[in-house]
Order: structure tokens, then C-alpha cells, then sequence
């Protein structure tokens, strides 16, 4: 009789804390039930001795050096902006008509990766050996009814063309970054906007960087030609640096609209020598197996 | 065997209190008949009421930094001061959401801004309300109420996925009763709503005699309970912005405007001097819409007002005394009903399929998509 209890209560709390179970794997979201479903994938290993320096000694943050040196696959850290004005009707499969006027910010959104076409390809013919649409939609409130114009933002996931020299010793090396303006003063543009929207660090790390001013903007007939033209800046802004090794464009942003001059950042990452003053600490050697390196005596 | 089955017993009793407790009576509805669920409520309702016997109307009033909250049993009376329901209306009920109205007549809004003047000899009752809490079964939307739904859907179907995603119900109306128990004279009925939608039920009192009902504010609004022959009028929200009207009251104590604007309470978001300004601002409102309030109905809002900024009823006319009849509740299910409506009107459960609000969501979502909702997954897997 005991057992037969016994055995019930067991049973029982199997079927009920089983059934608790399922209930809370299936209240889970599709993407993290999966997540913990797939074996966990190791990250990929960064280039030793995976931390890079500044130039007055402290730590670049985790994110970033893994956006700057991860070239093997794409990181959250390093994404593409482009937001731009298109008009509404592009959205629009043959013999469709655009919903009316209170379904049309959400129309676009849902429509919204279409207007990314062509910005990957840009990306691959000039700097990218990889790109990926991250994220597309639409500007929220920028629908004009009247024009029937609304604004687009979309994210793009890149990695860089290998280079054709290897990365030099990176503990012999300090890291630099450089945020390039494109048609907006220097001294308006916050330095964290770009990468710290990318890597999530907060943006007091980034206190010190350098702003500069890329040459007057120019009038880009399309979007296309927007993302060309920044990109082309901040190449040749990389080729500009004196003594800089794997210079790497590290998020990029454009803004365009018909009509008006483009406006675009660029963030640039390099290494340079160690400075005077900073020198390269010694590797550390294993310790000696106890007893074996014992001085006899 | 019977230790199995006494134990099965057992376990099936523990498990169906235990539920009873976390999901209360709500997991009752649609399976015990109303009767029986309001029987259950009831047991709880005077548990409650037994536990707080010594408790006045006040003690159940907050003056909250949302404002007049009621926490408890209680209507608003006249000077806004708070009464038992049960002193003043026999047989209230909140068990609302699955009333269905018998007769549903559609009223429009009228043209101008000044609603008809209440006659010599008459009383005017104003009630306002705020949030009830009590969703009816009838709702009523528009596109723009239609493309919000299919915003928050695919926003939740990007981060969610597909089968997480569940589109909400069209905006309900919300009920709020009104106990008549002026008998003395005629009442002219202003019942002002801030936002939303909102059903006044009206309860009268033996003897109590409606002369006409002004239904101010809202997005949309009806009323139920009420005598076909009485007049009703109405100016909605948009009515009233268009008429220039805003209306406004001065803000109790507890505030949190007035707290901030005293120094009482800091509030990072809102400076001191920026409070004192809003307040101003209020005052200066509540000003104006007591003038047009008076022009309209011969009283000052803000002195006639009787409504909490969040609590289920008012009460027009003195608490009866011992002895006195008292108003009786006459429930939404099976009563006539007047109300605007907007673009679309539905009762929950009562709509073709695939005509509903959720139903009209997921179509447009897939419409839009293409017929592929899938696409609008989005994200690169780092």
C-alpha cells in the first residue's frame, strides 16, 4: 500500500511539474525557446591578444575590439546606417495602390526592407566582403500624405574586405578612432552617435575622440551615390593617416533626401606604433613544475 | 486502490482551490453561468465588506497623485464627497463585460455648440467620470484605431514571432453608472466623459424623472437604462475642441502637479517652475469652461461636478433615508441602449468571422506583407 502511494506522488509531481515545464517552454518566445533549445555556439576567436590599447594605456571596451578585429563574421557592433527620403509608391508591387492616408506609416513599415535594396550591394562593391539587412523601417511620423514621401531607416550588418597585409603585433600597437563629418560641422556631431549606438558602450568612453570634418558635402543624385560618397571619405581618410596599420571602417551613417546636400558619419578605427613614453610589457612565462626546477642543493 | 483514489481526490481538491485563489473568479466566466459566478463574487465582495466594517466612504477615497481615486465600494455625491453604493443604488454590479444590450439605437452628434438649455424648474445633475475599469462587450473603432493595432502587431511579431502574437480588441466602451434619486423635480442630466468610450447607465430612483441628458466628451458615448422619449444630445471630444471648449478642473491636493508645484514632491522631468506654470495654466482653463458650463446650464462645473478621476459611479440627488426607496440597478444585459458610434461597431462574439477587430488586424498585417507574414522578421542572428 505504501509503495502504491508512494509511487502515485511520484507520479503525480512527474506529470505535473512536467506539465509546468512544457508550459513554460512553450510561454517562451519562439527565438529564445530556440536559443536554448541549439547547442550554444563558442564565439569566434579574436585575432590574441584579443584587448587592444589607447594611446594613453587604458582598455578599448570589449565590444568594440571585437567589431574591429571579428572580421570573420558580422557583430552588432558594426552596422551601416542610411536613412532616406523615398517616396511611397516605390513601395508598391505592379497594379497595387497605396492604402489610405491612416495606413501608410504602417504600410511603408511593413514595406520598409524594399527600400534597402542596392545599399548591400554599394557596400560589397566597395568595402564589405559581407552585408546583411539588419533592420528596416520606417521613420515613425514621417509619412507626408501630401507628398507621398516618408523616411526610411536601415541598418546593415557588414564585415570588411580582408586586407592584404596581416595585423601586426597587437600588443606593440595602440588603438585609434577618428569619427568623420560629411556635410555637418565637427562640432556638432556627438561622438558617441555612431559607435556607441552600434557597440552599446556608453558613450563617456568615448570622451576625447576626434572629430573632423570631412570636405564639403556634395548634391548625391540617389542614395546609392550617398553611401558612395561617404564611404569614399572615410577610405580616403584612412589612406590619409600617417603610420597607421588595418585601418577599418567601423560603422558608417548617411542621411539623404532629394535635393539637399548629403549628410553622412563615418567612424574609422586604426592601430599606430606605441607612442614615446608606452612601451610593450614582457610576455609572462609558465611558472616552473613544482620541484622540477629546484635548485639542487 | 481506494488510497489512489482518495488521493486523486485530494490533489484535484487542492489544486482547484489553489486556482480558485491565483485566478480568482475571472477563470470562472464563459464556464459557470452568470448567476452562479456573481454568486461567487458575492462571497468574496461581503468577505471584504466584513473585514472592513468600520471603514467610512472616505477611508475608501484616495487623493492620489492621479488624482480622486476611489479604492473601494463608493460613488461620488454631490461636493464630490464619497457615499456607499449600497446606501444609494440596491443590487450594483461590475460584472459587466459580458452584458449584451437588447436594443442598440445609434444617435449623432449635434451640430453647434450649444446643447439645448435645461427648463425652469429643473435640477441639473453633472457627473463626470474617468476610468471605470468596466469594459463592456461592445466596442466601436475607426482606421486610425485599425492601423495603430496593425503597428503593435508587427511590432510584436518582429520581436516575437508568430505564434506569440495574438491581435488586442477594438477599443470598448467603458460603463459608469449614474443613480438617480432627485425625485423633488425634473433632472437634467450632464454626464461628461474625459476620454474613451463610454455606456452612462442610468438607475433611477422610484419618482425620479429625466427631463434631458447632455453627453459631454469622449470619443465616443451612449447611454443606457434611459426612457426613449427622453431627449438626448451630445458633443464629443472633437466637437468640443472644434467649439473651442476644453474643459478643466482645479486638481485636489494630492496631485502630483500640485505637489510638484508646492515643492513637496521633485520631480526630475518637471521643474518646479514649469508645474507652477501648468497649473496656471489649469486654473485659467477651469476658469474658462466654467463660464461656458454656466452659459450652457445655468451652473459652474466646477462647482456641480460629482465624479472621481477614477471610480464606477455618481449618485444625482440626496441619499435616501431610512426607509426611502433607493435606486434600483438595472444591468446593461437585455437594456436599450442610445450611443454614436464610430466606423465600426462590434459586440464580442456576435461579429461574422473574420470581421472582427483582431480578425481585420491580421488581415491588413498579411495584406501589406504581401500574404507572407514571415517576412517581417527582421535581424541579423549575431
Amino acid at each position: 500500500m505504501l509503495r502504491i502511494l508512494i509511487g502515485t506522488g511520484v507520479v503525480l509531481m512527474a506529470v505535473g511539474f512536467g506539465a509546468a515545464g512544457w508550459q513554460y517552454w512553450s510561454s517562451l518566445p519562439a527565438a529564445e525557446a530556440m536559443a536554448q533549445d541549439a547547442p550554444r555556439t563558442a564565439e569566434g576567436a579574436l585575432p590574441q591578444p584579443g584587448w587592444l590599447m589607447s594611446p594613453t594605456g587604458g582598455l578599448i571596451p570589449r565590444a568594440e575590439v571585437r567589431a574591429y578585429l571579428a572580421q570573420d563574421r558580422l557583430v552588432a557592433g558594426r552596422i551601416a546606417t542610411v536613412i532616406h527620403t523615398a517616396v511611397l509608391t516605390d513601395l508598391l508591387a505592379e497594379g497595387e495602390t497605396l492604402p489610405a492616408q491612416p495606413y501608410l506609416q504602417v504600410f511603408a513599415d511593413i514595406r520598409a526592407p524594399r527600400m534597402a535594396e542596392g545599399l548591400c550591394e554599394a557596400l560589397l562593391a566597395t568595402m564589405a566582403q559581407d552585408c546583411a539587412l539588419h533592420s528596416a523601417r520606417v521613420v515613425r511620423d514621417s509619412v507626408d500624405a501630401v507628398r507621398g514621401t516618408a523616411r526610411f531607416h536601415i541598418d546593415l550588418a557588414y564585415r570588411l574586405k580582408p586586407e592584404t597585409d596581416p595585423l601586426p603585433d597587437l600588443g606593440a600597437h595602440v588603438y585609434q578612432s577618428e569619427t568623420l563629418a560629411i556635410g555637418v560641422a565637427a562640432d556638432v556631431v556627438p561622438t558617441d552617435a555612431l559607435a556607441a549606438d552600434a557597440t552599446g558602450e556608453d558613450a563617456a568612453q568615448r570622451e576625447g575622440e576626434a572629430v573632423v570634418e570631412a570636405p564639403a558635402s556634395e548634391l548625391a543624385p540617389t542614395v546609392l551615390a550617398a553611401l558612395d560618397l561617404v564611404i569614399a571619405a572615410a577610405q580616403d581618410s584612412c589612406l590619409a593617416k600617417e603610420d597607421q596599420q588595418a585601418c577599418r571602417i567601423m560603422a558608417l551613417s548617411v542621411d539623404w533626401s532629394p535635393g539637399v546636400p548629403t549628410v553622412g558619419q563615418a567612424r574609422i578605427s586604426w592601430l599606430s606604433p606605441l607612442p614615446e613614453g608606452l612601451l610593450q610589457a614582457p610576455g609572462l612565462d609558465l611558472a616552473p613544475a613544482a620541484g622540477a626546477a629546484a635548485p639542487q642543493g | 486502490m481506494r488510497g489512489l483514489i482518495s488521493l486523486l481526490v485530494v490533489g484535484a481538491t487542492v489544486l482547484a482551490g489553489v486556482a480558485l485563489v491565483v485566478l480568482r473568479p475571472q477563470m470562472l466566466d464563459g464556464v459557470l453561468p452568470p448567476a452562479a459566478v456573481s454568486a461567487i463574487t458575492g462571497l468574496g465582495g461581503s468577505v471584504m465588506q466584513t473585514t472592513a466594517t468600520d471603514a467610512t466612504p472616505a477611508d475608501l477615497l484616495s487623493d492620489s497623485p492621479e488624482g480622486l481615486v476611489a479604492t473601494g465600494p463608493i460613488a461620488a455625491h454631490a461636493g464630490n464627497r464619497p457615499v456607499f453604493i449600497n446606501d444609494v443604488l440596491t443590487g450594483h454590479s461590475t460584472r459587466v463585460s459580458a452584458d449584451i444590450p437588447a436594443e442598440i439605437t445609434t444617435i449623432r452628434p449635434i451640430l453647434g455648440c450649444m446643447p439645448t438649455p435645461p427648463q425652469p424648474g429643473t435640477v441639473v445633475g453633472h457627473a463626470t467620470s474617468g476610468t471605470s475599469g468596466l469594459a463592456l462587450a461592445l466596442s466601436t473603432y475607426n482606421d486610425n484605431h485599425l492601423a495603430a493595432a496593425v503597428q503593435d502587431f508587427v511590432d510584436a511579431y518582429r520581436n516575437n514571432g508568430a505564434e506569440a502574437v495574438q491581435p488586442a480588441g477594438g477599443p470598448a466602451y467603458e460603463a459608469y453608472d449614474v443613480a438617480v434619486t432627485e425625485t423633488g423635480a425634473p433632472v437634467y442630466l450632464v454626464l461628461e466623459n474625459r476620454s474613451g468610450n463610454r455606456m452612462w447607465n442610468l438607475h433611477l430612483a422610484p419618482g425620479a424623472r429625466v427631463e434631458r441628458v447632455i453627453l459631454l466628451g469622449g470619443d465616443q458615448a451612449g447611454v443606457a437604462n434611459l426612457d426613449p422619449v427622453v431627449p438626448v444630445e451630445v458633443i464629443l471630444n472633437d466637437g468640443l475642441a472644434a467649439c473651442g471648449i476644453a474643459p478643466a478642473y482645479a486638481l485636489t491636493p494630492g496631485h502630483r502637479l500640485v505637489q510638484v508645484a508646492q515643492g513637496s514632491v521633485r520631480d526630475d522631468a518637471l521643474p518646479r517652475r514649469e508645474a507652477e506654470a501648468q497649473l496656471a495654466a489649469l486654473g485659467m482653463a477651469a476658469d474658462a469652461y466654467d463660464v461656458w458650463f454656466r452659459d450652457s446650464f445655468g451652473v459652474l462645473a466646477s462647482e456641480s461636478r460629482i465624479g472621481f478621476d477614477k471610480g464606477a459611479a455618481s449618485v444625482i440627488g440626496p441619499i435616501p433615508g431610512v426607509g426611502q426607496p433607493k435606486a434600483a440597478y438595472d444591468p446593461i444585459e437585455g437594456a436599450r441602449i442610445r450611443t454614436t458610434q464610430d466606423q465600426f461597431f462590434e459586440i464580442r462574439g456576435q461579429v461574422a468571422a473574420g470581421q472582427d477587430f483582431a480578425a481585420r488586424v491580421r488581415a491588413i498585417a498579411t495584406d501589406f506583407a504581401r500574404g507572407d507574414l514571415a517576412s517581417l522578421r527582421q535581424g541579423v542572428t549575431f
